[in-house]
Parts: C-alpha cells; sequence; structure tokens
C-alpha cells in the first residue's frame, strides 16, 4: 500500500544519508582491500592503548601502520591502467544460478601492466526518493518504532531488490605487456530476471602490499544478457484431459514447408508438389511416386499466469513466474504444444512446441513479464475460453485467492477445459482461511512462498 | 574484514613473540601450540552458531574476571586498558574455535549481543538476514602484536619482531592480491624506513608534549619531597569525601589528634619541599637524604617491626606488646615509593609483610616515612609509639629559618603589627599568632587571592596576610611556619590528617579527604612539636555528612573491597583462596573439555585412505612429476580423480593458463593411452610444456 502521508523532513534527511553513506559505502569497499580496513582499525585502537610508561613499543606498531596506510595509499593512487576489454557474454543466464564468462584483456598503455583484476559492477541499486518514500517492505507494521522510525530495514530491503547481480572480481592477472591479451573469467551471479545491461567493468589496481586498489574504469563496452526466471525442477507429472487433435509439427508452421510424418508413398497426381516426389522408386519403378504424408497432431497445453498482483507482493508474483517458468521448461514441447497466456495491458498469448517458437522464447517472454495494476480477470477470461476447443488442458498459477479467482476457475471448468491449479499462499494457515472463505470447486494445490520447490514436489509426486 | 586466516605458523609464532617479549613465555608456548596444533590434528568441532556465541561469552567472562581482579587489586578504572597484555589469551577461546570448528567464516554479530538479538528476532519475523561474516584469525594477530607493543620494554627486539611479523603477513596478503616481487620490495623498504621516521616523530612529539604537560600545575603533585599547596590558586578547593586511611587505637590509649604524613622545610611561590643532604653527619643516608629501615630484633619478632636507626640512638628503640595503631590505608599503586601517615613520637612500624615481602621503609631527615615496593595498593601496618621518636631528626638546620625573599616584606610587617620580634620564645609567638588568627581570619576553601606573577609586588602569601585574610590550613600553617622563622624560632611545614570522625560500628578513626590538613612542626624546649594555627571553625566547616545514602554505600563498597584484600593476601589464606579459585576453574575447564571430547569430529582429510598407488608399469610424464608442486597450489588431489581433471583446477589462480594446460593434458595423455603415439614427440612436448607451467606455477598464489 502506498504511503500517502507528506513524509516530513526527518524522512528527507534520513534518505540523503542513507544516500550518501551507500555511495561512501560503495566507493571505499572497492577501493579498501580487508586487510586495509583492519589497519584502519588499529589506528584508533593504538591512541586507546598508550599506557603512561611504556610508549616505544606502541608508536613503533601505529608508527608501522601508519607507514604502511600512507605507503599503499600514495602507491595506489598512482597506478595507472590503460586496458581494452570485451566480454565472451552468453546471450542468456538464469536467475540464482552462477554465470561464469570470458574477458579479453588487452594492455593498450606504453608500460606493462601486473597484478591486475577485473570487476563487472552492477548498476546503481539506491531506490529513488519516491520509491524509498512510498514502499513499504512486507511485513513493515510489525517492526518496532525505532526501527519504523528509521526505516534502514527499508533502504536495504530497496537495495536488495534492485541489485540485479553478484559480482566476483577475477583472479589476479599475470603480467601484461604492452600490447597483449591475455583472456581471464568472471562470473556473476544473476539475482532477478530480466535484462542485464553490463555497462561498468572495472579494473582493480592494488598497490604491491594488498592495503588499497585504485578502481579504473575502463572504456565503457555496453553488453546485455538476458536473466530467465528461475526454475524449479519438477518430478514426472501427469496433465489431465485429452488430445484435441490439434495441428502440429511442420502444418502449424509458417515458415517450414511440408507437415505431417511420412506415412507411405502412391502414384503421383496431378497436383501433388513435386517436393512429394520420391525419385529413388520412380527410377526402380519407371512411375512418377509420391511420398504421402499423414497430418500430426498434438497434445495442447495451456499455462495461464495470474499477473494482477498488488506491487508490495511483487516477491509473489516472481514465485508465480518461475513456476510458470519451471513448467514451461518441463513440457517436452517436442511432442506438445504449449500456449502461454497472461493479461499486461492486454491479452497475450505466445505458442511454443514443434513448429512453433522455441521454449527459450518462452522463457525470454517469462523473463520480461511484470504485475498488471488492474485485476482485470474478464479479459483473461475471455482469453482462455477462446481456445478452450483446442486445449487439452490447462496450467494455472495464482497468486493468491480469492473470490475472482474462483470465479474464473469456475469458469473454466464449466467450459470443459480440464485444469490444474497452482496457488501460492503466505503459510498453510492462510491457504486454509483462504480455502474455507472461498471454495475451490476443484482440487487445488497450494504453494507456500519461500517453500515453492519442497512444495510443489511432494503435490506433484 | 579479513576473509581468510594467516598462514601456517604464523599465529603461533606471534603468540611466542608476545609470551617472550612480555614475560609470559609459558603462557605464549601453551597459547601458541593449541593455536597452531590445528594443522597437525583431524579433530575438529562442527560449531553451531551458539557455540561460536558461547567461545565469544568465555572470552568475556574471562575479561571481566581479569578486570575484576585488577580492580580489586587496586587498579584504577581508568586504567583497565592496561590489562590489553592479555587479550591474547582472553581471545583465545574464539580463535580456538574459529580455528577447530567447520565454518569457515563466523558471523561478525557473534561479538554483539544487541546485533544477536536483532537477528533472531529478524528471523523469527521472516525478515531477510545476511550477517556479515568474518575469519578473526587476522584480527586476533592483530591484538596479539598490540598487547605485545603494550607491555614490552625492549624496543629493539619489539621492533624487529614486529617487522618481521608484519612483513609476513603482508607477503602473503600481496600474494593473495597479485604479488608483484620488485614492487614489494621497494614497499617493504620504505615502509621501514617510514614506519621508524614515523614512530621517532611520534615518540618526539609525544615526549614533548609530555614535557610541557609536567611543567604545569597541576594541583596534584604532593610527595615525600614536595608538596605544591593551592597558595595563589583561584575557586572552590574540593577535597573528597572518600575514606583514605582508617586507624584503629588500642584500648587506654589516647588516640592522636594529628597522623603526620610528610614534612618540609623549604619555602618558595607556594611549593613546600624537603632539599636532601643537609643534615647527614654519619653518612647513613642515601642521596635523596632518606635512611633505610632497620629491623626490631629480640621482641615481637613475629611483628617484623621496623625502625630507624638515625645514628645517634644507636640502642634499639624499646618496643613490647601491643601496638598503639593499626592504620589501613590506600597507596598511589602508580607511584615507587608513597609516604605513610605516622603520629608523633613513632618508635616503630610493623606487620606490613612477610620477610620474603619486598615491601621496605625509608625516612628522611625531617621524619617523613615512605613506604617502598607494596604488594599492594591496600596497605596496613601497625605502629609502635614511645618516648621519642625514631623518624625525626632532632636539630632544626638553616632552612628551618629560611623565608622566601618575596615574602619578606611582608612577614616583617605582620611582625611588626603584632609586635613579633626576634629572641620571643615559640610558645609567645604562637599564642599572639592563634589569637590574631582566630579574630582577624577567616577559614574558607573558597579561594578568591590572585595568583599573582612576578611583575607584581604582592605575593599571595601577602595578600593573605594583610589584605584578604581568608584561607585554608595551607595558607594558616605556610604563614605560621614563616612568622616563627622571622622571630628566630625553626619552623617546618607538614601535612597530613587531623584525626576526629569515629566510626562506633566498627571501632576504627576515619581519616577522609575533607580530613586533608596541614599545620606546623615548631621548635621549642629543644624538640618538635606540633602547632596547629588554623581557625578551630575548620573542621566544623570540613564536616562530611556521613549521613549521604551515597556517601554510606560508597564507605561500605571501599571498606568492604579494601578488607578483602587484606584478608586474600594474608600468607593464611593465601593458599586457600588459591585452592578454592583454582578447583573452581579446574572443574569447569574440565567440564569443558569433556563437552568437547564427547562432541569431536574427524576432519575429512582423515577419512582418505592411503596414498593412491600407482599401477606398475604406468607410464609417468612430466606432468606426473610436477603433481607436488601443484597439490602446493589447489591442494591434494582426491583419491580417484583423474590428473588432467584436477590440473585444470589451476585454471581458477590463472585463466591465462588455459591454453597451455589445454595443450599439456591432451599430450599427458596421449603419451598414457594412445599406443600409436608418437612417444618421442610428445616427450619432448610434454617436458617443454611442463617446464613452462612448472615456471608459472610458481608465481601463483594457494586457492583454500
Amino acid at each position: 500500500m502506498a504511503d500517502t502521508r507528506s513524509p516530513g523532513f526527518f524522512r528527507n534527511q534520513i534518505y540523503r544519508l542513507y544516500h550518501r553513506n551507500s555511495a561512501l559505502a560503495y566507493f571505499l569497499t572497492h577501493r579498501v582491500r580487508p586487510a586495509g580496513i583492519l589497519l584502519l582499525l588499529l589506528v584508533p585502537t593504538t591512541w586507546v592503548l598508550i599506557p603512561q610508561r611504556t610508549v616505544e613499543p606502541l608508536f613503533q606498531l601505529r608508527g608501522s601502520i601508519f607507514a604502511i596506510l600512507g605507503i599503499s595509499l600514495i602507491w595506489a593512487f598512482f597506478r595507472k591502467a590503460s586496458v581494452k576489454i570485451r566480454r565472451d557474454l552468453p546471450r542468456l543466464a538464469t536467475a540464482g544460478e552462477p554465470l561464469r564468462y570470458r574477458v579479453r584483456v588487452q594492455n593498450t598503455g606504453s608500460k606493462k601492466l601486473a597484478g591486475i583484476k577485473l570487476l563487472d559492477l552492477p548498476p546503481d541499486n539506491r531506490p529513488s526518493y519516491e520509491t524509498f518514500i512510498h514502499s513499504k517492505e512486507p511485513g513493515e507494521e510489525k517492526r518496532n518504532i525505532f526501527d519504523r522510525k528509521l526505516a534502514y530495514y527499508r533502504w536495504e530491503w530497496l537495495q536488495r531488490g534492485l541489485t540485479l547481480f553478484s559480482h566476483e572480481s577475477s583472479a589476479p592477472l599475470p603480467t601484461l605487456k604492452t600490447g597483449e591479451t591475455v583472456s581471464t573469467q568472471l562470473s556473476l551471479t544473476p539475482k532477478k530476471r530480466g535484462i542485464i545491461k553490463l555497462a561498468d567493468m572495472r579494473v582493480c589496481l592494488p598497490d604491491p602490499l594488498g592495503i588499497f586498489q585504485r578502481c579504473r574504469r575502463t572504456e565503457p563496452h555496453k553488453d546485455k544478457l538476458v536473466v530467465l526466471p528461475h526454475r524449479y525442477r519438477l518430478p514426472p507429472y501427469h496433465i489431465p484431459g485429452n488430445a484435441r487433435f490439434q495441428l502440429g509439427g511442420e502444418s502449424a508452421s509458417s515458415t517450414a514447408g511440408q507437415a505431417g510424418d511420412f506415412t507411405s508413398v502412391r502414384d503421383y497426381r496431378a497436383g501433388d508438389p513435386l517436393r512429394h516426389i520420391h525419385w529413388k522408386s520412380w527410377a526402380r519403378t519407371g512411375q512418377a511416386i509420391v511420398k504421402e504424408y499423414e497430418d500430426v497432431f498434438f497434445p495442447r497445453y495451456g499455462l495461464v499466469l495470474d499477473t494482477f498482483v498488488p506491487a508490495h507482493q511483487a516477491q509473489m508474483f516472481e514465485e508465480a513466474v518461475s513456476i510458470a517458468a519451471s513448467f514451461a521448461a518441463s513440457i517436452d514441447t517436442r511432442e506438445s504444444l504449449l500456449d502461454l497466456m497472461f493479461i499486461r495491458d492486454e491479452a497475450h498469448v505466445f505458442s511454443a512446441g514443434r513448429g512453433e517458437e522455441r521454449i527459450d522464447s518462452m522463457l525470454e517472454i517469462l523473463a520480461g513479464v511484470s504485475c498488471e495494476p488492474s485485476n482485470d480477470f474478464a479479459s483473461l477470461e475471455k482469453l482462455v475460453l477462446s481456445y478452450r476447443d483446442n486445449l487439452t488442458a490447462c496450467i494455472c498459477v495464482f497468486t493468491g485467492w480469492d473470490a475472482q479467482r474462483r470465479d474464473t476457475v469456475l469458469k473454466f471448468q464449466r467450459a470443459g477445459v480440464p485444469l490444474k491449479v497452482f496457488s501460492i499462499c503466505r503459510d498453510l494457515d492462510a491457504a486454509q482461511e483462504a480455502n474455507q472463505s472461498f471454495p475451490s470447486p476443484l482440487p487445488m494445490t497450494w504453494l507456500r512462498q519461500g517453500h515453492i520447490q519442497e512444495d510443489l514436489y511432494l503435490s506433484i509426486c | 574484514m579479513p576473509l581468510h586466516g594467516p598462514p601456517r605458523l604464523l599465529t603461533g609464532l606471534t603468540l611466542l613473540f608476545w609470551g617472550g617479549l612480555t614475560g609470559n613465555a609459558l603462557f605464549g608456548l601453551i597459547a601458541a601450540v593449541l593455536v597452531e596444533s590445528n594443522s597437525w590434528t583431524t579433530i575438529r568441532w562442527n560449531f553451531s552458531r551458539t557455540s561460536y556465541v558461547r567461545a565469544w561469552h568465555f572470552s568475556v567472562l574471562a575479561a571481566t574476571l581479569l578486570s575484576a581482579l585488577a580492580w580489586l587489586d587496586g587498579m584504577k578504572a581508568g586504567k583497565l586498558h592496561t590489562l590489553f597484555i592479555w587479550a591474547p589469551l582472553v581471545l583465545l577461546p574464539i580463535e580456538l574455535a574459529q580455528r577447530y570448528g567447520k565454518a569457515s567464516r563466523l558471523p561478525l554479530n557473534t561479538f554483539s549481543f544487541f546485533a544477536r538479538r536483532k537477528m533472531e528476532h529478524d528471523f523469527k519475523q521472516g525478515y531477510h538476514v545476511s550477517p556479515r561474516m568474518i575469519h578473526i584469525s587476522y584480527p586476533y594477530l592483530a591484538v596479539a602484536l598490540l598487547a605485545t607493543a603494550v607491555a614490552c620494554r625492549n624496543e629493539l627486539f619489539h621492533f624487529i619482531g614486529m617487522g618481521l611479523i608484519l612483513g609476513v603477513c603482508l607477503f602473503f596478503n600481496a600474494r593473495k592480491n597479485g604479488m608483484r616481487p620488485v614492487a614489494w620490495v621497494i614497499a617493504f623498504i620504505l615502509l621501514i624506513a617510514f614506519s621508524y621516521s614515523s614512530h621517532w616523530a611520534t615518540s618526539k612529539a609525544y615526549h614533548y608534549y609530555q614535557k610541557g604537560q609536567s611543567g604545569q600545575f597541576n594541583g596534584k603533585n604532593t610527595s615525600a619531597n614536595e608538596s605544591r599547596t593551592s597558595i595563589g590558586r583561584l575557586g572552590k578547593l574540593k577535597l573528597s569525601p572518600k575514606i583514605f586511611w582508617r586507624a584503629q587505637v588500642a584500648e587506654e590509649t589516647k588516640p592522636p589528634t594529628l597522623l603526620r604524613t610528610a614534612t618540609y622545610h623549604h619555602y618558595a611561590r607556594g611549593v613546600w619541599k624537603h632539599l636532601p643532604g643537609t643534615l647527614d653527619p654519619d653518612g647513613l643516608r642515601d642521596q635523596d637524604g632518606y635512611i633505610s629501615e632497620a629491623r626490631l630484633k629480640g621482641t615481637n619478632i613475629e611483628n617484623n617491626i621496623r625502625y630507624f636507626d638515625t645514628g645517634k640512638n644507636a640502642d634499639e628503640p624499646d618496643i613490647s606488646g601491643a601496638p598503639q595503631l593499626k592504620i589501613v590505608g590506600e597507596v598511589d599503586s602508580s607511584v615507587l615509593a608513597n609516604p605513610i601517615p605516622l603520629p608523633h613520637f613513632t618508635a616503630g612500624i610493623g606487620d606490613l609483610g612477610s620477610d620474603t615481602s619486598e615491601i621496605s621503609l625509608d625516612c628522611n631527615t625531617l621524619g617523613t616515612v615512605r613506604i617502598n615496593n607494596p604488594d599492594y595498593h591496600i596497605i596496613s601496618y601497625s605502629v609502635w609509639t614511645g618516648d621519642r621518636s625514631t623518624t625525626e631528626v632532632d636539630a632544626p638546620a638553616k632552612h628551618d629559618l629560611g623565608i622566601p625573599v618575596q615574602e619578606r616584606e611582608a612577614i616583617k610587617r605582620i611582625c611588626a603589627e603584632l609586635g613579633l620580634k626576634k629572641g620571643m620564645t615559640a610558645k609567645q609567638v604562637l599564642t599572639r599568632l592563634r589569637s590574631f588568627f582566630a579574630t582577624e581570619f577567616t577559614y574558607t576553601t573558597h579561594l578568591t587571592t590572585p595568583n599573582l606573577d612576578n611583575t607584581t609586588r604582592w605575593t599571595a602569601m601577602g595578600v593573605f596576610l594583610e589584605q584578604t585574610r581568608r584561607g585554608h590550613c595551607e595558607y594558616f600553617a605556610s604563614a605560621t611556619a614563616l612568622i616563627l622563622r622571622e622571630c628566630g624560632v625553626p619552623a617546618r611545614y607538614c601535612v597530613g590528617f587531623a584525626v576526629h570522625e569515629y566510626d562506633s560500628k566498627r571501632s576504627e578513626w576515619v581519616m577522609r579527604g575533607t580530613h586533608a590538613h596541614a599545620w606546623c612542626r615548631v621548635w621549642n624546649e629543644g624538640r618538635w612539636e606540633d602547632a596547629d594555627l588554623t581557625p578551630a571553625s575548620w573542621l566544623a566547616l570540613e564536616k562530611t555528612d556521613t549521613s549521604s545514602w551515597k556517601l554510606k554505600l560508597a564507605d561500605w563498597w571501599q571498606l568492604l573491597r579494601e578488607d578483602f584484600l587484606i584478608w586474600r593476601t594474608r600468607d593464611e589464606n593465601k593458599m586457600m583462596v588459591l585452592i578454592v579459585v583454582g578447583s573452581i576453574v579446574g572443574v569447569l575447564l574440565l567440564w569443558l573439555a569433556w563437552q568437547l571430547w564427547k562432541s569431536r569430529q574427524r576432519g575429512e582429510r582423515r577419512e582418505q585412505t592411503g596414498p593412491y598407488i600407482r599401477p606398475k608399469n604406468a607410464i609417468l610424464t612430466d606432468l606426473n612429476k610436477l603433481e607436488p608442486a601443484i597439490s602446493r597450489k589447489i591442494g591434494r588431489r582426491p583419491n580417484g580423480q583423474p590428473l588432467c581433471r584436477w590440473v585444470i583446477m589451476l585454471e581458477k589462480a590463472d585463466p591465462s593458463l588455459a591454453d597451455l594446460l589445454s595443450s599439456l593434458t591432451r599430450a599427458h595423455s596421449q603419451l598414457r593411452f594412445d599406443p600409436d603415439a608418437r612417444r618421442g614427440e610428445l616427450e619432448h612436448e610434454t617436458n617443454q610444456l611442463a617446464l613452462e607451467l612448472k615456471k608459472r606455477i610458481k608465481k601463483l598464489s594457494p586457492i583454500r
């Protein structure tokens, strides 16, 4: 729910403080190595511990710490690098799965480079002022007044949500002579589905002692990575319904030529396409023989995704998308067709299967799908029912359960569409409560938030 | 914060360095063995998060007990940080938990109660929790270095040891961040040079600052040889209501009215001093004018009575029976020699400690007795009085008649005003002065007499005598001494305590800070006598409100602490305390050891069976020969893992090795498994590639 009250001076100052603090922490964490942090913490400790008599050894230690910090800082400050970098990036990645890719580095400077590392930084993950003011973390009302006043948890929650990927720096590269090129490996783990734009590659230049490092931006080379939704492992499962003799294979394709499977040969009849002539048989028999094909019919499944989710339940929606992606990825599209149906501004249907688009394309669609602010269940019902004659069965993934969703399922059932319904709930108590308030017309599967994998496995098995 | 631990043996060496330079070699050795044993044993514990917290609690408990013990032993709260010397031992439990636990890193909130509670609460509420993780071995090593620096007194050894340890740390840290040997060596040389100059500069600056500080008057520098009075200072003189000394007086003995702590005979600009070397005809005194104690033989041996043989009294004082006074109080543990309060005509001092104790007494010509090397900050002693003093040299000297030039005019005018002149007896002078002070002067601790500098005619004493006529005991005592001297009567200034608050519950006299007093010693009829001319109203004005609950509570706690210290440090009680404390600690450690032994687990390394046995007649290539060198970088090859697949792990350390490894493993596989391979060419190729790989992996840092 959006907070409509005036944010006030205090919240404004808090936001500015977090914003600046976050920038400072970002700057320092990429420039001060862990050993540097330890040494910086030791500086005040040596001051506190000065006793009255034996001060010389403490002065020695403090002198050494200052010397290490000073030399390292100055050395790191004056390190320079001129490099050209190119990523060999795959097109697709999966949310939550580490992605390793190679990067080619060329030293374009006039001096050799030693001990450098590469770092691919994610875009700025600080929320805007409006987002910070008007967003609410789920369960925020249960926090104490101190937390709610300072709202630091909200800042962290928003930052986590806006962080596209976590990253690791490369291993130190070997010495690069002028003009030399070397290849190294970087890894990143996408945090969420969608598109990642990689545009901030840094070259880290540590000082010889490894206390500080200079973090120089390299020549901008923008790359794009499509992050598919996270997918759960599904055991073998059965979807109800019978094949409705849906023409599939090449016959359903607008790009492929002939449809159907080869069954036999027969004599040529006028009008048969030349491509169907079986030249070997003609040569053997001396008569024109053509190949005969039989149309192929596949079961056609619908995958209905409930996009009617309020913004504060975005996590639930993400899980719904992941469930849909899991089914999309697990259905054998060589032997069936799959129609993804959802509402986002308008009704969308996307088919995958033999002769249709590949399942990767459907996952890409799912990578980009977002919530629909209005609960337009009527459009969804209209969309699904328009396909009812073709659909063998329909898998519905709901983000919650209420009267509208119950009515939708009821309409599908009355239309004779075999259904397998999944609904995400907060916990089992909430599920029980929802089921009692709005009894489902057919057995449905409840999936608890945070336990989707476990519940999917149990329910399907 | 650090994400990995220091190299093997470094922490152990640091602990030995700590033990060696702080005089705790045995503790250092034990700690080093415990810490480094994790490399030689595979016993590990699968500690839960709570177990790490308990290990931390052990450390906190040890620190608390240590602080409490030190505080009971007299360490002031402001000096507790000097206990940091024991930090390596105090933090040993958490370091051992890290080393012997299976978790590679600990959550940072292990060390914060509030952060832990918040995390647990967030867990319960289902909020996202991601505590920051650290490896504490490098911070522990830093703590050990700091502790060494706090207590070490050998600067050279410390600098060498510290430089070596820091060098090793920096070397391994640099290896993890891309080692550049030449740059590292240059940086390290610069580091040594800069650290020495930085140390020299900050040390000089510190000493210069300290020197400046010591030159300033802080009003607290009262010692056996010098008393910086408050004469000339402005503002309210604050006296502490805290109990300084307690005295138990034997039955049928009249309690003394004054207990003298120190006596001085030279005055200048508000400072009274004892100047040594003026009276030592027998050559018994040291250059500071102090004579050492002598032990009384014969009677009362168990009391270990000490007295001072000033030369003229060759015979031992006649001491017998019970002591007249028993005094208990606190001395400044940061000072080697503290003056102690004694009554007039002190003949002997006893019950200070056993024969083996290093405690000793000495005494100067003015009768100030100092206690040297007390075992604890709370001391207790008995006093035998007689008909003569063994501490105070009888004859007055030239300093006992000296008047500073600055004060002379004012003193003369006062003497003229009172009709005092040379040749009058001490009694006559004192009578007139007592009347003069009682009628014309007011006792106050609110000082309004200005601090006059060298450019003004007036001195603080002159202003007090002729203008304001308001002051406290230091003014009256100093003025009395100077006026007596002007009249030709030898006089000295002394400080101590007025004995007038009696605690009937404990049957002892109590001397608080508010009872601190200054008065005169006057040479009268061939002996030194006390002369206190401060108006008698001072006692009423300085009277402490003993009914205050705060004061009662503070007194109760102070006396309890002092009595407990005295009780537990008695020879007959020491063993009992040791047995009780040792038993509790022993039982606790045994219980802990038993719990740990029960929950021990073997590490994975021990689970591996014996080394891989190569089949007979198997071809050995140059890549096989590189296996030991590679295992130092990426760890031992697990049983059953093919060599080529294992070697590929080197790519993690240096991705640029990919092409080289690919060629080498291909050649190796062909040599091993291809019967049609051209052996000569392949062996040459493998040899060249292996040499190249050997060269490259030398620079690699190990992967953990």
